[in-house]
């Protein structure tokens, strides 16, 4: 079981790389802010969270901000990256742990705090308040995006529930 | 994990986090927005800084050509005798970093303070 563990960990790892790398050579989705990602990769951090739990999904969490931070040749985005990344992952572990809410709710909730994190990190950087303006473009960004990932993930999850039920031993 | 819930498209507390959120958004909001808004208005005439008006006191500056209004925190260009009246198209400015520029009459009222958006954007 373990193995199988580490091999999923292993894909949905490569997975998040891929489409969290793909993100990175689209144009922005509107010009005016450059920030607003989809965080494409993100579905793959929440479906480790949902399949392998928190240790593994956070491992994922830190190589995919650390990795494509590098490969993009952006590596201050790092920092950014991993700030919102902590931050939605945390929120995002516990919502779920508490079972109260839906998919797309936790992960539209993930989004927001990305956006979040990485706002207040900017503010630390560039000691401008005044940022903080980006914060309802980008939490309304953030959330119908990170909705959106949510149902997504709910379907992935549903579509492979037979598959993985016969992989338990 | 067998300890977490099977996923769901929708429940009733995704209602309450949605609020919740809202209001976490709009405290940073509130809280990261209040010593950005402007200090001083300065002007410049021909480049060179003519007057520094403080944001909090009603005050008029006026020469041949235009007339600068600080109203209730903000500042405009109420009157110009240029052709175009871009100036006095921008209206009232509050925040730091914001400015309005008369080009024909050399006229540039800017706003100076904490956190000048601005300035980096």
């Amino acid at each position: 079981m373990t193995t199988k563990r580490l091999v999923r960990a292993a894909i949905l790892l490569a997975v998040a790389l891929i489409l969290g790398f793909l993100e990175t050579l689209l144009p922005p989705v509107f010009p005016m802010l450059p920030y607003a990602r989809i965080g494409l990769g993100n579905a793959a951090v929440l479906l480790a969270l949902l399949w392998l739990g928190v240790p593994y999904a956070a491992v994922i969490l830190v190589l995919k901000s650390v990795v494509i931070g590098l490969f993009s040749g952006a590596p201050t985005m790092i920092l950014y990256s991993l700030a919102g990344g902590t931050l939605s992952f945390a929120v995002m572990a516990l919502l779920l742990r508490i079972g109260a809410n839906g998919l797309p709710a936790v992960s539209a909730a993930g989004g927001i705090l990305h956006n979040l994190g990485q706002i207040l990190v900017a503010i630390a950087v560039t000691g401008t308040a005044g940022i903080a303006v980006l914060l309802v473009y980008l939490s309304l960004f953030g959330a119908v995006a990170g909705g959106v990932i949510g149902v997504i993930v709910y379907f992935v999850d549903r579509a492979t529930l037979r598959a993985r039920k016969e992989d338990r031993t | 994990m067998s300890s977490l819930r099977p996923p769901a498209l929708f429940r009733i507390w995704d209602v309450a986090l949605i609020v919740l959120l809202l209001v976490l958004v709009g405290l940073t909001l509130y809280f990261a927005l209040i010593p950005s808004s402007g200090e001083e208005a300065e002007i410049y005439l021909n480049g060179e800084k003519v007057a520094t008006l403080p944001l909090s006191v009603d005050a008029v500056w006026h020469n041949e050509h235009v007339r600068v209004v600080v109203s209730g925190g903000t500042v405009c260009v109420s009157e110009s005798d240029c052709p175009d009246k871009v100036c006095v198209a921008r209206g009232a400015i509050s925040r730091a970093g914001e400015s309005v520029v008369c080009l024909p009459n050399r006229v540039v009222v800017v706003i100076t303070g904490e956190g000048e958006v601005e300035a980096i954007s």
